[in-house]
């Protein structure tokens, strides 16, 4: 069980994430969604814990989450310069037994002799999935992960999410595109006013789209008919 | 036309406060001192100041910034370090190399109009053999190659004179210093497993190996062709070694997992100036150890405190 207790974090005293309290179950695939500015990506930085709370606590199987552990695969991420994608790999110790790396690169059409900085943005999302999967972490979040991929490195991430779950691995998923979660996730959680507002399981993502959107898409349709 | 200096101003006070103004001092006593030296000083520490100049505009990373949102954008930079160069250059009117004071003003002027990037890029697969999974040695190498090899045979050539050779390694040095202003991404920043002060000692012990394999060859030579120098030679080295650790110190100290590049371009040139203006030491050793500290507690948001 992954349990958050307490837990508030603001910025520049601006509170962002507010009296959060809720349990994940561990070895189960979690969907985020919220709307743009709701704190998904603050979620998971507090989660891998690269900003420091102003109170609560995260418990991962009752014991505090080390970071070793987290494998953070975020929206927009930045490489070393003048590196190749082999050489970016290598710094990553192969901790996952089953790790092949010259298959992973096949199946995600990187060519890994290429400097990074001439990769595509969808390219090096690739590449640092890959540089995740060679370790074997417990928990993996995927921040935004489908933005920017090809339509068959998105089956493929997709399959990879199942497998890892399959491996007993935890998984966490924010997205703007809804639809790839409602196939992959076990609970989809609705993160709103600074706050997790509702978990949804499969048999109830129907309501989901309505009561995360509802209410922005009606706004959004009001001021557009004034507007236009 | 001023705007960027007002951002250097507050730049300024924010990284050193009233220091700034001692340190302004310093360097102007110390210019007038080193330049009325007797020797050929000069001329070596006109060379160093302009290189100092011209390293920072190199390395700066808001000139896209200021190219796009400024106006006259060249002449505003121009202008910052016309205006920063003169605690150094106005003392020299005062001295034997008064005219030294308009070869500064001159060669600064072109640092703005510098922008030496090569459109090429060479893989040399011997480095990822030679420095196997040091991405910032692989990286740094790549990018300053030829350079390296020029100061380093420059170096090795002119190892029996005096000075000569140590400003050659100086600059080397310097370059090397350079390959720890990028950030890795927090991904390989974990990949280490390390704790935070297991990381920067690795770092540290990993960059001194590499500084004495290419420093000590050259510092032997020159101290037996000039024996007098031996201690000297000595404290150029441990010097460098105290910047190098600094300059990782002044990274993770500002290291944020969503930014590219750190820049303590200001507080490392106090540094540097340190290894010219043996007054400046006990500031280089309280820089670093401000920044040993606030590297640590900052890594710490990234990096696991226990193993």
């Amino acid at each position: 069980m992954l349990l958050i207790k307490d837990l508030s974090f603001s910025y520049n005293e601006e509170p962002v994430l507010k009296d959060m309290n809720i349990s994940f179950e561990t070895n189960r695939i979690h969907g985020i969604v919220g709307l743009n500015g709701s704190g998904k990506t603050t979620f998971f930085n507090v989660l891998a814990g690269f900003l420091a709370l102003d109170n609560g606590t995260i418990l991962f199987n009752n014991a505090e989450v080390l970071k070793k552990d987290i494998a953070y695969i975020d929206a927009e991420s930045f490489f070393y310069p003048k590196l190749t994608a082999a050489e970016f790999l290598s710094v990553f110790p192969k901790t996952n037994s089953n790790f092949n790396e010259t298959e992973l690169a096949h199946i995600f059409n990187l060519p890994l002799d290429e400097f990074i900085e001439n990769y595509s943005t969808g390219m090096k999302k690739k590449l640092l999935i890959i540089s995740q999967l060679k370790q074997d972490k417990q928990l993996f979040i995927f921040d935004e992960p489908f933005n920017g991929l090809d339509i068959e490195s998105n089956k493929s991430l997709q399959y990879i999410i199942e497998l890892l779950n399959k491996k007993g691995k935890t998984i966490f998923i924010a997205s703007h595109i809804i639809e790839p979660l409602f196939g992959l996730c076990h609970q989809i959680h609705h993160l709103k006013n600074k706050n997790f507002a509702k978990s949804y399981l499969p048999n109830e993502y129907e309501l989901l789209n309505n009561e995360v959107f509802g209410e922005f898409d009606e706004h959004l349709k009001n001021t557009l008919s004034k507007s236009l | 036309m001023t705007q960027l200096l007002k951002i250097r101003f507050f730049q300024l006070k924010r990284d050193l406060g009233f220091l700034f103004f001692v340190i302004i001092a310093l360097a102007s006593c110390i210019s007038f001192l080193v330049f009325n030296h007797q020797k050929q000083v000069g001329f070596y520490a006109a060379g160093i100041v302009v290189y100092l100049f011209y390293n920072f505009h190199k390395n700066r990373r808001d000139i896209a910034f200021v190219a796009k949102h400024l106006e006259k954008a060249q002449s505003q930079i121009l202008a910052g370090y016309q205006l920063f160069l003169l605690p150094v250059s106005i003392p020299c009117l005062f001295t034997n190399y008064w005219y030294c004071f308009f070869i500064l003003h001159l060669f600064v002027c072109i640092v703005p109009f510098l922008n030496i990037k090569s459109k090429y890029s060479f893989k040399f697969s011997f480095i990822t053999s030679f420095f196997k999974d040091d991405y910032i040695f692989i990286s740094g190498v790549r990018r300053n190659l030829v350079l390296l090899i020029i100061l380093f045979l420059l170096a090795l050539a002119l190892s029996p004179l005096k000075l000569f050779p140590l400003v050659a390694l100086f600059l080397f040095n310097n370059v090397m210093f350079s390959f720890y202003e990028a950030n890795e991404s927090v991904q390989m920043l974990q990949a280490s497993q390390q704790t935070p002060k297991q990381l920067m000692a690795s770092l540290l012990n990993s960059g001194v190996k590499k500084m004495v394999l290419i420093n000590f060859p050259i510092l032997l030579i020159n101290s037996i062709f000039n024996p007098d120098l031996w201690m000297f030679n000595m404290y150029f080295f441990v010097y460098n070694v105290l910047i190098l650790a600094s300059v990782i110190a002044l990274k993770y100290e500002s290291y944020q997992f969503k930014t590219s590049s750190s820049n303590h371009q200001i507080k490392l040139i106090v540094m540097i100036l340190g290894l010219f203006i043996p007054y400046l030491f006990p500031l280089a050793i309280i820089f670093y150890a401000q920044s040993r500290a606030g590297a640590i507690k900052n890594l710490s948001h990234y990096l696991d405190v226990v193993n």
